[in-house]
């Protein structure tokens, strides 16, 4: 509906969505204290899971594929990911929607995605400065897990990591955008948050699960966030395969993002049609 | 230059059934209700005109400022804000526009003030050198200074607004759009605000429209007032236009020395039959006629001349009763 060029907007304005994230991060350093109570919160969480697995195994085996020892780095990986990938993103324009606050966004010369998607990173970037390290140095001291198998595979799975956040973030934006059609989302960020925990093997390794399911998981965007850059890190990914697992995370983002400018599209005509 | 031409909004809600059947029924078939909440409403606003949009609760103000700000498409009809199509245009529109809903807000709620006003400077590319010499005048204007640097939250509703009407001015908009603005303040900070309104109209030529409740505010701001009652506009000019409209009856009240003989009085004077006169109290007389038919020059004349009077009170009815009874229907 608007007449901006893409160019207008994605290059020369991109301080104004910097700005977004900045003053994101800002407001998530407003809440810096219980985060950092969060912290042991999701630690026993890790927990957690960490023994569960470790029950599980009960005596030195294998199982699928996967040592004692690399299914304990895996799920403590894991949710050091998760603690920086995760945003509220959906929750946001939900709320803003429903109090009709969006409005005020409205009479703002932005593009409504990039300024929610820069608001997810100044989330992402808070974590990652303040949430994720304290987790990561609780985790290494407390449980057991392995080193990066490189140099090489360390930086890939920090890249990849990296596609994870926007992954998260352009699928959140989605989500949050479904408030618009739906009166209560309660329900759907719910079930959003247990669908995507199980289909990005940030629970069980994909691996484990049956063929069909695995070949299902893989036609989904969902495995791009938590279950390649994890393959990254144990060396489950060599040589030409990393270079495709990274490029289908790169397409999918793409894909999303793509996704979400539609989307929004039916949405705005809707609310500039009922008045929000 | 705002333009509006037969400018009408009907919204069409879903109706619900009542009950487990209904609601069942509900799944299949929706039964959709039309509302009109604005209907054929055309007017023209000049630039720097600083006009008021009043008319009771749902009589469709906040429709008409939302068509006006580009986030409501209109059913049918034409607007025009400086040549643009507001929803059409909404991008780049808006880089011209401000707008105070006084109901939110556009500041965020956890952070200081200033981080706000921050990020508005780059949302609407404002030249560092411009960005700071206009809020060091609002900073003066309102006495912002002590707020900036607390956050949105611990601010009274009185200091949120003043805020919020610098973040819808900060880029320098043509046009301003106010939907009751002071709507929960006190008699102060509505004056404040009234005081920085009258003076960015003034000084700076800013078209303002303002929608509110206080007929105080219009009184003392607006040079032109919209009256709209169930989406339709009834009144278009200024308000001595609207004394003269709806004011037919005016009244004078008259304290007298002495007791008088009423009856002996009324015939002495000599009114026709659109006079009304009564006696309050034994000392004080109320005279009610029409604008059109004596002057009231004329009506005391006649009744000093009968009576021993010692002051004369003219009461002129407030824009308030006025406006009370156009609600109401009665006009």
């Amino acid at each position: 509906m608007s007449t901006y060029t893409i160019t207008d907007d994605y290059i020369a304005n991109l301080s104004k969505y910097a700005e977004y994230m900045r003053i994101s991060f800002q407001k998530m350093l407003a809440y810096r204290v219980s985060y950092l109570i969060g912290v042991f919160t999701y630690v026993i969480h890790v927990a957690v899971y960490y023994f569960l697995y470790k029950a599980l195994y009960m005596e030195d085996v294998t199982i699928k594929g996967y040592t004692l020892q690399e299914m304990l780095t895996y799920v403590s990986l894991g949710w050091i990911c998760k603690s920086f990938y995760l945003n509220y993103i959906d929750r946001e324009i939900t709320d803003d929607v429903q109090s009709g606050q969006v409005a005020m966004d409205l009479i703002k010369p932005v593009d409504f995605q990039l300024m929610y998607v820069a608001r997810g990173l100044g989330h992402s970037l808070f974590r990652i400065v303040l949430f994720t390290p304290p987790i990561i140095v609780v985790t290494f001291l407390l449980f057991s897990v392995s080193p990066p198998v490189s140099l090489g595979h360390m930086m890939l799975f920090i890249l990849s990591s990296s596609f994870s956040v926007l992954i998260y973030l352009g699928i959140n934006y989605i989500i949050g955008l479904l408030s618009i059609f739906f009166l209560s989302i309660r329900g759907v960020l719910y079930s959003k948050n247990l669908i995507i925990e199980l289909l990005s093997g940030l629970l069980i390794p994909i691996d484990w699960f049956p063929p069909w399911f695995q070949s299902m998981s893989f036609l989904l965007p969902f495995q791009s966030i938590a279950y390649c850059p994890l393959q990254i890190y144990l060396g489950r990914i060599q040589g030409l395969s990393l270079f495709f697992s990274l490029g289908l995370q790169l397409l999918w983002i793409v894909i999303i993002f793509g996704i979400g400018r539609i989307v929004w599209r039916l949405c705005q005509r809707r609310i500039l049609i009922q008045g929000g | 230059m705002i333009e509006v031409e037969h400018l009408t909004k009907v919204y069409r809600s879903f109706k619900r059934k009542e009950g487990l059947k209904g609601a069942l029924v509900n799944l299949f078939y929706r039964d959709y209700e039309s509302v009109q909440a604005v209907d054929d409403v055309s007017f023209t606003i000049n630039p720097g005109e600083l006009v008021g949009y009043i008319g009771p609760n749902g009589a469709g103000k906040s429709t008409t400022i939302k068509m006006l700000t580009g986030i409501l498409i209109p059913t049918s009809g034409q607007v025009r804000v400086n040549g643009f199509i507001p929803y059409r245009e909404r991008y780049e529109y808006t880089r011209h526009i401000g707008v105070v809903f006084g109901q939110r807000t556009q500041l965020w709620w956890d952070i200081p003030v200033q981080e706000s006003f921050r990020l508005l400077r780059k949302v609407y590319q404002i030249d560092e050198k411009d960005f700071r010499d206009r809020l060091s005048m609002f900073i003066e204007l309102l006495d912002l200074g002590p707020l900036l640097p607390i956050p949105v939250r611990k601010l009274s509703l009185g200091q949120r607004m003043r805020c919020d009407l610098v973040a819808s001015m900060l880029h320098h908009p043509k046009v301003l759009f106010l939907d009751e603005p002071t709507i929960g303040l006190d008699v102060v900070g509505k004056l404040r605000i009234r005081e920085f309104l009258a003076k960015i109209n003034r000084e700076f030529g800013v078209t303002m429209i303002l929608t509110t409740h206080d007929l105080r505010e219009i009184e003392e701001l607006c040079q032109r007032l919209l009256i709209v009652d169930k989406g339709k506009i009834i009144y278009d000019g200024d308000i001595e236009g609207l004394r003269m409209k709806y004011t037919l009856d005016r009244r004078i009240v008259f304290q007298l020395n002495d007791n008088i003989d009423f009856d002996e009085l009324q015939s002495a004077c000599a009114f026709n039959g659109s006079v009304r006169s009564e006696v309050m109290d034994p000392l004080s007389l109320k005279v009610t006629f029409q604008r059109d038919s004596y002057s009231p020059a004329d009506i005391i004349e006649r009744v000093l001349k009968n009576a021993p009077v010692h002051d004369i009170t003219i009461e002129e009815p407030s824009i308030e009763d006025i406006i009370g009874r156009i609600y109401s229907g009665q006009s």
